[in-house]
């Protein structure tokens, strides 16, 4: 459910992403077979990729753990996407992953890295835009 | 960036798949321009 809100909104900014000749990417821990629903969920227009071993999580050293998605803020961000009418739907993925934001490049420059504390802490999509803005 | 202790070349030549199935190496995502990478909890 969060993650479809996250996703969701991240939509809204896609013309301000290409305008900043940036590519934007969501990548998710599931199978690339439900890649097609989500998008059509979530409107999102840019590259959607699966990474169904989370190697790419690994690699960027996001967390994984029961213990990170208990607490207020992901209750707060629950309701928070209830309210806005997204519900739920069948969870593709895995469930104690989470999640983070990069921009990199052009070439193998990191720019900016976001590691999500626990779920709902998503990044800044102001942060990401500053990133890419940063190195125009 | 320095302090995240993260490779990027690493990261540049792991794959993921597309809505074709498709794979191909993150690291072409960068290659020419700024990528803005997402990556979220779960698809659900």
């Amino acid at each position: 459910m969060l993650c479809r809100q996250q996703v969701a909104e991240l939509s809204e900014y896609e013309d301000q992403f290409k305008a900043q000749q940036s590519r934007l990417a969501v990548i998710g821990p599931g199978e690339a077979v439900h890649l097609p629903e989500f998008r059509k969920i979530t409107g999102f227009s840019s590259d959607l990729f699966a990474d169904p071993s989370r190697e790419a999580y690994q690699a960027l050293g996001f967390s994984s753990g029961i213990g990170k998605l208990l607490g207020l803020k992901p209750l707060r961000s629950a309701l928070s996407a209830i309210k806005a009418g997204i519900r739920p739907g069948t969870l593709q993925g895995s469930a104690l992953q989470l999640g983070g934001a990069a921009v990199i490049g052009p070439g193998n420059e990191l720019r900016f890295l976001f590691r999500e504390q626990q779920a709902g802490d998503h990044p800044p999509v102001s942060a990401l835009l500053g990133a890419v803005s940063a190195g125009e | 960036m320095e302090g995240y202790n993260v490779s990027v070349e690493q990261l540049g030549r792991l794959g993921v798949y597309n809505e074709q199935g498709q794979k191909s190496a993150l690291r072409d995502l960068w290659a020419t321009q700024t990528a803005v990478l997402v990556l979220v909890r779960h698809f659900g």
